[in-house]
């Protein structure tokens, strides 16, 4: 019987009820929806990370340098793919689209035919309408590429400028699925991949046999990729004499650890390390003589005499052009960058040392480095660098020289002089040789090659060969980062949680009050309880149990409100806010639990504020101790009993006690001491005993018909206005 | 041993620096199955005295003794045994009925019988139907209150107040909204009620005719207790 008469009384007051409900349902909303969207972004940067990622556990990257495509031959490697990777522009309708550009060997694409990943195929049909991949006529691309090459595109003498084009055909789209939005950084952006037939890209950058990038779907550590690595296969050759690199600049780790400063004590069979480093320079100047742009090499020894202090040994050829004699003074001005890539110019005064034939430089190809762009040119004019050449500078005897001679120095000099003007980030030697005591090993000896390897690290006291890492090949294991950067960043729903704050405290207002004016409307039914012999414990437990199950069957609704709220903020993060989150696309992504755990906590919210309700509406009622405080009746009440007139003793008002109980009931109202029910009630009954003979009453006369919550903000000055004439003696 | 004993019974009001005094050192006895009236004039303490007697309000001073057991009443929570009082001992019928307009008749009768458990008896229920009988409204127990008359919800008020059988039946102004015709009748029914159930019936009246049916009437006035003769 209970239960139906919870049920019936539910019904009503279904008026108070409803408003009830609906603060449920936005408060669990607002809990629900962000709890799932911290769950949802988190969820969606994990997925990203998957799609970007595919199945690859390792990458092995040769960072600004290449590898040679049989290192993945390796029994090591065999469930790994070698890519050749470059960024590179797409023009579509005379608009340029950055993109990746993946060399690949899978995906059985012809020379010139290309597949994108979806987000490049969306943007291309958005800048061009015609664009399609079933009509050969409208899905032609232009590629352009950057001059990669095997010297690091950001060295000195190396262009920069995009000199590769290459006209392709999109013949597909690459699904997520398959690693089409493979992308090494941690973005959450999706990236733009063109995907090439490798060979056929490696042939159009000059970079036949060459990868960059090595994706494995195994953990490989660094000590397992040292075992079938060798220097080769990052472009070191490495003979019994010799040390060259694929990328003419020697990283300056393994030209230090080739050194062997001390090596007389290793019982070396090594006569003399020689230590070359070409380069390209503006002038050799003696007095008005001058000869323009001239390779000239730096070296630490020259024929077995160390070079050093400001040396220089020049070529006849350069004595003839600039009149010099051995112990006459020259000077060479070559660029050189400083901070932030600005190009300057220095200079250095040499002395000759010596003047030798041209042909003992010619005889060791190791004085000439190989700058692409400089040194495979047919004529001066054909230089391509980033360096300011004036080409008006160049005469017929420049062009005949480099006619005959091509990159031969005119000149070499000190090491010492110019290593610090002429090393750059990607290293400090151009070639070293290591010159035996003897021209040929005996069969006990053991290959020189091993023998440099094994003293160097011995003299140093590094028991390990030459590793990977000497020659910049890097191994990393990118889903363990990129999980940690997703699941680490931005916390989504605290902070959605600290966004909604307020929005749940109001909430929790809009359910308390309709709570507070139902149980101060059933005040008497309440005190009928009490005078039937009700324990006020059950009183409680009986309209706890009344208004819980109102809340209990509205939440349900706010967990699907919820669902609703984080699917809208979700596509707003995604798309009217994409440039806060710079990613796109967020996912819905639902966890029972949390939404288990936002409708309990909603539901924890309610009882809680529930049960504060219902614990104060036992309490003596705040109007008793107000008008108490005032020396107004203790009894007084809205509903006054029926014997009493309005003149008795106890409810005679004076007009002061009127204006007080107006200002009071509006000052209560406001600070939430009693319902606005209440409020109007009381004045309302103030407002039956309206005695003409009493003026004052007559300057509430609108404050009580206005006796609305907003209605007594406006009406304040009204009741203030009422209060200070009811002070005013009569 | 008598039902009800009042002894030197003080309660004022507060009136900020003054005090009203109400009932002033008041005393009254009540046989058991005794059917009493107060009268007095409008505002004299009439309600005050019922509900000190309906153990709704502590006195200030004197006591106040059921079947000779004193009978503490305080302001706080209501004890274990004062709700026992008023739930099996005492029915109050109110002057403005006090029914609830959510419950059908037969509900607001029955409400008291849930005080001490989650559903009524048969046995409860059987006689909620017998009392209904009694007051001539059966036909009317699934009504919903609202739709019923002031004299049907002046009967129904009685049925709740009888319904756990108390010993003591406090009446406050029974008839004061009924019409003189209505007011007989209930009038009657209270004779009934003393007659039949043996209950000591207390009403407070300020009309002379309704105080007639009494077999004693009291006029308070000063805050004291006067036996009309």
């Amino acid at each position: 019987m209970m239960k139906s008469l919870i049920v019936q009384s539910r019904k009503h007051y279904r008026r108070f009820y409803r408003l009830v409900a609906l603060a449920v349902i936005l408060m669990t909303a607002v809990l629900t929806g962000s709890l799932l969207l911290g769950d949802s972004v988190r969820g969606t940067l994990v997925q990203r990370v998957s799609e970007r990622l595919g199945k690859t556990e390792t990458i092995i990257t040769s960072g600004t340098g290449f590898m040679s495509e049989t290192l993945t031959q390796q029994p090591l490697l065999k469930h790994a793919k070698g890519y050749l990777l470059m960024d590179g522009f797409v023009s579509v309708d005379e608009k340029l689209l950055p993109v990746y550009v993946w060399g690949t060997d899978d995906d059985a694409l012809s020379p010139g035919e290309v597949m994108v990943n979806d987000p490049l195929y969306t943007k291309l049909s958005t800048l061009n309408s015609q664009f399609s991949i079933f009509n050969s006529q409208f899905s032609t691309l232009v590629l352009h590429l950057p001059t990669h090459n095997l010297v690091p595109s950001g060295s000195l003498f190396v262009s920069k400028s995009y000199a590769t084009q290459m006209r392709v055909q999109v013949v597909g789209v690459k699904p997520v699925e398959d690693g089409g939005n493979l992308l090494l950084k941690n973005e959450q952006t999706l990236p733009l991949n063109i995907f090439v037939n490798r060979k056929y890209l490696a042939e159009k950058m000059e970079l036949e046999g060459k990868i960059n990038m090595i994706l494995s779907d195994e953990m490989i550590d660094e000590e397992e990729l040292a075992t079938c690595w060798a220097p080769e296969y990052s472009g070191l050759h490495i003979t019994d004499t010799t040390l060259t690199y694929d990328g003419v600049f020697i990283p300056q780790d393994i030209v230090a650890k080739s050194q062997i400063s001390t090596f007389s004590s290793a019982k070396p069979n090594l006569k003399s390390q020689t230590i070359y480093l070409s380069y390209f320079v503006n002038d050799l100047i003696h007095q008005s003589d001058t000869i323009p742009y001239s390779f000239v090499t730096a070296v630490n020894e020259w024929q077995g005499e160390p070079l050093d202090g400001q040396d220089i040994i020049l070529s006849d050829y350069a004595s003839e052009r600039l009149h010099v004699h051995e112990g006459d003074s020259i000077h060479m001005s070559y660029f050189i960058t400083k901070q932030l890539k600005n190009l300057d110019t220095s200079e250095q005064t040499m002395r000759v040392k010596q003047i030798v034939p041209l042909s003992a430089f010619q005889d060791d190809s190791l004085l000439m480095a190989d700058f692409p762009g400089l040194t495979r040119v047919e004529k001066c004019t054909d230089w391509d660098s980033d360096l300011p050449i004036d080409m008006n500078r160049v005469h017929q005897e420049d062009e005949d020289f480099w006619h005959a001679y091509r990159q031969t120095p005119k000149a070499i000099v000190s090491y010492e002089a110019v290593k610090s003007d002429w090393s750059n980030a990607f290293g400090n030697a151009t070639a070293m040789r290591f010159t035996p005591q003897t021209s040929t090993f005996s069969s006990a000896e053991p290959n020189l090659k091993s023998q440099i390897s094994y003293r160097i690290f011995s003299t140093l006291g590094l028991p390990r060969k030459l590793t990977p890492s000497d020659a910049n090949v890097q191994l990393y294991h990118p889903r363990a980062q990129g999980l940690k950067g997703a699941k680490g960043g931005v916390d989504f729903a605290s902070l959605f949680l600290s966004l909604g704050f307020f929005i749940i405290l109001s909430a929790i207002l809009l359910m308390k009050n309709p709570l507070v004016e139902l149980f101060t409307l059933r005040r008497s039914e309440i005190q009928l309880y009490q005078q039937l012999g009700f324990k006020d414990k059950d009183i409680r437990k009986g309209l706890f149990r009344e208004a819980f199950s109102v809340i209990f069957l509205a939440s349900p609704l706010g967990v699907i409100a919820g669902l609703a709220y984080s699917s809208l903020t979700l596509w707003l993060l995604g798309n009217v806010w994409s440039g806060a989150t710079h990613t796109e696309g967020f996912a819905l992504h639902i966890q029972p639990l949390t939404l288990l755990t936002g409708w309990i906590v909603a539901l924890l919210i309610s009882a809680i504020t529930l049960w504060f309700v219902v614990r104060n509406i036992l309490n003596p009622q705040p109007s008793y101790r107000i008008f108490s405080t005032l020396g107004l009746p203790r009894n007084f009440s809205h509903h006054p009993p029926a014997d009493h007139h309005p003149d008795s003793p106890q409810f005679h008002f004076l007009p002061q006690h009127g204006a007080v109980h107006c200002l009071w009931t509006f000052m209560g109202m406001r600070l939430g001491t009693f319902s606005p029910y209440e409020g109007r009630a009381s004045i309302r009954s103030i407002h039956r005993w309206h005695d003409e003979s009493h003026p004052t009453y007559m300057d509430f006369h609108p404050c009580i018909h206005e006796a609305t919550p907003t209605g007594l903000l406006d009406t304040f000055p009204g009741c203030l206005h009422g209060f200070c004439r009811g002070i005013e003696p009569s | 041993m008598k039902m009800i004993e009042l002894e030197n019974i003080t309660k004022r009001f507060a009136d900020g620096q003054r005090s009203l005094t109400v009932l002033n050192h008041l005393s009254l006895r009540v046989e058991e199955g005794e059917f009493i009236a107060i009268t007095g004039e409008s505002g004299v303490g009439k309600t005050t005295l019922l509900n000190i007697l309906g153990t709704l309000l502590p006195a200030d001073e004197g006591q106040y003794l059921m079947r000779g057991e004193k009978v503490e009443v305080n302001d706080k929570k209501p004890t274990e045994r004062i709700c026992h009082l008023r739930n099996k001992e005492i029915g109050f019928v109110y002057q403005d009925h006090r029914l609830l307009p959510q419950f059908t008749v037969l509900q607001n009768i029955l409400l008291p019988t849930l005080a001490t458990q989650t559903a009524s008896t048969e046995e409860e229920r059987k006689r909620a139907l017998d009392l209904l009988e009694f007051m001539g409204i059966l036909s009317l127990k699934d009504n919903p209150v609202a739709q019923l008359s002031g004299g049907e919800q002046t009967r129904v008020g009685i049925c709740r107040a009888l319904i756990n059988r108390p010993s003591i039946l406090l009446a406050d102004e029974p008839t004061g909204q009924l019409d003189a015709a209505n007011a007989q009748t209930i009038a009657e029914l209270f004779q009934r009620v003393n007659t039949q159930f043996h209950t000591t019936i207390i009403m407070a009246t300020h009309s002379a005719e309704m105080a007639k049916v009494a077999q004693k009437t009291y006029v308070l006035e000063d805050g004291d207790l006067r036996l009309e003769v």
